[in-house]
């Protein structure tokens, strides 16, 4: 049931499927345990200041005293559709003034967030540094030469010294 | 989009009176929705409390919620104003910088004070996790890794990583949980060991 | 009556979108503007320590470049971690390895700067939203800052700050489209024009031996122009050829075709060498920054897609990369 668990927590199941699978993980704790495992992988890996945590059982010992919450039924059920590969060229332009403001920040927010160190993009598997000599060929004819000037350079002889 | 599906599907589930379903959603949040609210909450057993404060009282106000919003926004609304609360009732200082919608907020964190926050032990378990999870996917066959690396870190969907590693959908499903089981096995003792030493 | 509606509701949505671009007229940035940013690193004497983010590195470096009769010299050193330094002139790149100096690149110079033409600046337009966004203060200097949003999810965001009078880039971000920064650089001590240090530069100009750099006989004939005979079938709009060479790289005993690929913003080299058959790690994927390398073996060729655009791009380039020629 492995294989399942991962198409879908990736949303990759089709509905009743996805139900199916639900049902069968709340008779499983093996399968749960999964599930967990795999959330925690995919987290680990976005976030490189990972902080671990494992608040599920002592929420789940409060839950037990929480009455069963219920939402009146008749809502209407909105149609779900299998995820929609983009288009590689989707255009954003049509939603790019709209979503422009949400760029602008007020002066306060701007001197705070200047001051904070940006959260990083998760680390994927790094460039080996015998492949160093394939960045620096590439560097010296990419714009960020024009734009940053050398600057860009330090970060193809990262690990030069590590060489033998 | 697909993950916004599956986080609705299970809170349609808890709406019809599924409280496992909520589970599924905690373990799936829990260090996201720790992270926010360690940002306001500096100790850490206390942040642990207030987060666990923030589920409990998502859990409460769910039968309200309408999906307009995607879950981890409302819950991360929530987060924010449990922690505010937290703050106000032990007469302390809220921070002033205004956050903005959750993805905004998440590309702006001080990673620095994090580890102030941390206790010793869970910080050398987090290096721990970290390290099993680096080491496992350097290790990978490279096809593994590419698609675990698209579907994780990219975003991309299992049609969109079909595509651009030119394969079926089928081998990209295969590929991303045999990567998933890879590294899962390297941690699994690890997390068992940890679980075993608690008292 | 449905048609109406219809027909209403595209005539006020066009309006809108009209009303909104022409906002966005009043607030775009103008050509000679950015054409002044995108010299500004090659014209200006500058001296400074700056700070470079990256994956979970964070590492502070001095830079200094000056420029000398026409020509530009540029010293980078590492001010944390290991020894690092790189020399730069005139398309010379010198690299501190194994505890020494080590020639690694030499390219054929034509001209005083880049030929950057004013075409590839408005081609960017075509790619990217170009949007002011801001005035802020680095290093002690104003800055404007400029973002630069793909209008497709196959290249990175880039956000600049421009020094409102010299056009110097102080602090450069790029973004993924999920606006999370990839790496960032961003001077945090700087000294522009004035009494800059040139002791390092060689007597009457010239760096080799004059300056102590060795000059490796290789590496100094650089790369030649060549038709190789190799095309890149996918790449995404505005990507134009830039380069196509023949040339020797570090450690390898037969020279390396590089084809280059740039948008203005971002680039891509493809890399086509014959394949030794003890490649380990084909068809890998790996980072650095925002920096993204794919290989793979295909027909007893080595080929190697490296470049500033997401991995999906690189890997989408290099798939699709096929031989030609005779």
């Amino acid at each position: 049931m492995k294989k399942e668990i991962s198409a879908l927590m990736d949303g990759e199941l089709f509905e009743d499927e996805a139900e199916n699978l639900f049902d069968q993980i709340k008779r499983d704790p093996a399968t749960h345990k999964d599930w967990e495992i795999y959330h925690l992988i995919g987290d680990v890996l976005r976030q490189p200041e990972h902080i671990h945590c494992d608040l599920s059982e002592k929420v789940r010992e409060r839950m037990q005293g929480e009455p069963t919450v219920l939402a009146p039924r008749g809502r209407a059920v909105k149609q779900r559709a299998r995820a929609v590969a983009l288009s590689a060229a989707a255009s954003l332009a049509a939603v790019g003034v709209v979503a422009w403001m949400s760029l602008q920040v007020s002066p306060e927010a701007a001197s705070q967030m200047a001051m904070q160190q940006p959260a990083l993009r998760p680390v994927s598997a790094q460039i080996q540094p015998k492949s160093n000599d394939y960045l620096m060929a590439h560097q010296e004819f990419s714009p960020s030469i024009d734009m940053n000037g050398g600057a860009s350079y330090i970060r193809t002889v990262s690990y030069s010294t590590d060489e033998k | 989009m697909a993950d916004r599906e599956v986080d609705q599907q299970l809170v349609e589930r808890v709406q019809r009176g599924d409280k496992h379903a909520f589970d599924l959603l905690v373990s799936k949040y829990q260090r996201k929705l720790g992270r926010l609210i360690s940002r306001f909450v500096r100790d850490s057993a206390e942040a642990e409390d207030v987060t666990q404060d923030a589920f409990i009282k998502a859990y409460r106000a769910l039968p309200g919620f309408r999906g307009e919003s995607a879950f981890y926004t409302w819950l991360y609304r929530i987060g924010i104003n449990t922690a505010k609360n937290h703050l106000l009732a032990n007469k302390r200082r809220v921070p002033t910088s205004t956050l903005f919608d959750a993805d905004e907020a998440e590309s702006f964190e001080d990673g620095g004070l994090l580890h102030e926050v941390n206790t010793p032990e869970n910080e050398l378990m987090s290096k721990q996790v970290v390290d099993v999870v680096q080491t496992s996917l350097q290790q990978l066959p490279e096809d593994l890794r590419s698609a675990l690396t698209l579907r994780e870190i990219e975003g991309l969907s299992y049609e969109e990583i079909a595509s651009v590693m030119n394969c079926p959908i089928g081998t990209v499903r295969s590929r991303i949980f045999r990567a998933r089981e890879a590294v899962a096995e390297n941690l699994r003792p690890l997390l068992e060991t940890s679980k075993g030493n608690r008292w | 009556m449905r048609m109406y509606v219809a027909l209403r509701t595209v005539l006020l949505g066009g309006l809108l979108l009209a009303a909104a671009n022409t906002y966005a007229e009043e607030r775009q940035i103008s050509l000679d503007w950015l054409k002044t940013v995108a010299f500004a690193a090659h014209q200006t004497d500058y001296s400074g320590v700056f700070v470079y983010q990256y994956d979970n590195r964070v590492e502070t470096s001095r830079i200094i470049h000056v420029v000398e009769s026409d020509s530009e010299y540029e010293k980078l050193e590492s001010l944390d971690g290991p020894k690092r330094e790189i020399i730069r002139h005139h398309g010379q790149v010198w690299c501190y390895i194994n505890h020494k100096m080590v020639q690694v690149d030499s390219q054929q110079v034509r001209g005083r700067f880049p030929s950057l033409l004013p075409e590839q600046l408005s081609a960017l337009s075509s790619n990217y939203l170009i949007k002011e966004a801001g005035m802020e203060r680095v290093a002690g200097y104003n800055t404007q800052v400029i973002l630069f949003q793909p209008k497709d999810n196959l290249r990175y965001a880039h956000k600049i700050w421009a020094h409102t009078d010299s056009g110097l880039l102080l602090k450069a971000a790029v973004l993924n489209d999920k606006k999370q920064v990839i790496e960032q650089y961003a001077f945090t001590q700087l000294q522009i024009g004035g009494n800059i240090d040139r002791s390092w530069v060689g007597a009457k100009g010239f760096m080799g031996h004059d300056a102590g750099l060795p000059v490796s006989p290789e590496t100094a004939m650089g790369g030649t122009a060549i038709n190789s005979g190799w095309v890149v079938d996918t790449l995404p709009a505005g990507f134009k050829k830039t380069r196509e060479i023949q040339r020797p790289m570090r450690g390898k005993h037969a020279p390396v075709t590089q084809i280059v690929f740039s948008d203005g913003l971002g680039a891509i080299s493809i890399f086509i060498e014959p394949a030794d058959g003890d490649e380990d790690d084909a068809d890998g994927l790996s980072s650095r920054g925002a920096v993204n390398l794919y290989h793979k073996v295909l027909d007893k060729h080595l080929i190697t897609a490296v470049g500033e655009v997401p991995p999906r791009t690189v890997m989408q380039a290099l798939d699709s990369v096929r031989y030609n020629g005779k």
